[in-house]
């Protein structure tokens, strides 16, 4: 199932902060950071363009010993694809890109 | 037990709890979020990334649910349609009836004659299929068939444009006795607006059904 046209603003950010150095995996609570999302907003986006293929996901080895694996994120091709087109778009916009108030809201 | 462990373990319960209410497909996605947690050193943001899991979990749960995997909703559907199809073939064959002149006796509904009489053929044939697609519709309903969305929204379609059709003849006399029934009572019109919504109703059930994934 293709995403919208045009995404939230909270799908934004989280393209937005993916788009950042993207070739490198990122933690979810990183991603929380950078997009000032909280957990209840941030997964279920990131399971959505994970289900559309914009999304790659893998566990991670954690650094520390002891610690459990994490999952990491990354865009895929057509995700980084779909990132550039929509914050092309967002930048075009009357608002722009607009940020995100702590509370993910 | 010191507040911040206190808010922990509250975090801890909350995870778990966020776990158990994910639906299975999405289990590796709760992992995900509860691993999260011990990388988070202040111990109030832990408790709101806990509550924000549970959050994604009890969303992806509503998401996961067929409206039909719940028998007395498929049941209702069902019944639903059936009305519709007894309603479809009783005009389909009371008209065609009429039409080919099968009554012997009087016809027993004589106010409608006018209406039947410019009424053309292809009006009852074609609500007899309508209606035989309901029927088949009920079986899909209650298989679970994701083409049961088609099979109701056709037919139902056909219906309202039949509808319009015998609303805009004039000489059908539907408009007037809509009106007549109108001024009857206000609130005559309440029923076919109720079944109506109710069966675009269950078209949007079937449509989320289709969306949501067959559990595994």
């Amino acid at each position: 199932m293709p995403l919208a046209r045009k995404c939230s603003r909270q799908t934004l950010a989280v393209l937005a902060a993916s788009m950042q150095q993207p070739r490198s995996w990122k933690h979810g609570y990183e991603l929380s950071k950078g997009t000032g999302l909280k957990s209840g907003t941030l997964y279920p986006i990131l399971i959505r363009l994970s289900d559309q293929g914009f999304l790659d996901s893998r566990w991670e080895e954690a650094e520390q010993p002891g610690r459990p694996p994490r999952h990491v994120y990354r865009l895929t091709a057509t995700g980084l694809a779909l990132a550039r087109e929509q914050l092309r778009v967002a930048a075009e916009s009357e608002f722009g890109l607009r940020p995100i108030k702590a509370g993910g809201r | 037990m010191t507040l911040q462990t206190a808010s922990r373990w509250l975090s801890k319960r909350l995870l778990s709890t966020a776990m158990r209410v994910s639906p299975l497909e999405r289990e590796e996605w709760a992992r995900a979020m509860s691993r999260e947690v011990d990388e988070i050193p202040s111990n109030r943001e832990a408790l709101t990334w806990a509550l924000g899991c549970l959050q994604a979990s009890c969303h992806e749960r509503l998401k996961s649910i067929r409206p039909t995997n719940f028998w007395p909703v498929r049941w209702g559907m069902a019944l639903w349609v059936a009305l519709l199809a007894v309603d479809t073939l009783f005009y389909a064959g009371i008209t065609l009836a009429y039409k080919l002149g099968l009554f012997t006796e009087h016809y027993p509904y004589p106010e409608n004659v006018p209406s039947l009489e410019v009424t053309p053929l292809w009006d009852p044939m074609l609500c007899l299929l309508t209606g035989g697609v309901f029927l088949w519709a009920i079986v899909l309903i209650l298989r679970r068939s994701r083409l049961a969305l088609q099979a109701v929204v056709v037919p139902f379609v056909v219906s309202l444009l039949l509808f319009a059709i015998r609303l805009v003849r004039p000489e059908s006399g539907y408009l007037e006795s809509l009106s007549i029934a109108y001024q009857k009572s206000h609130y005559a019109l309440m029923w076919p607006i109720a079944g109506l919504t109710f069966t675009i109703l269950i078209c949007l059930a079937l449509w989320r059904d289709r969306q949501t994934p067959a559990p595994r």
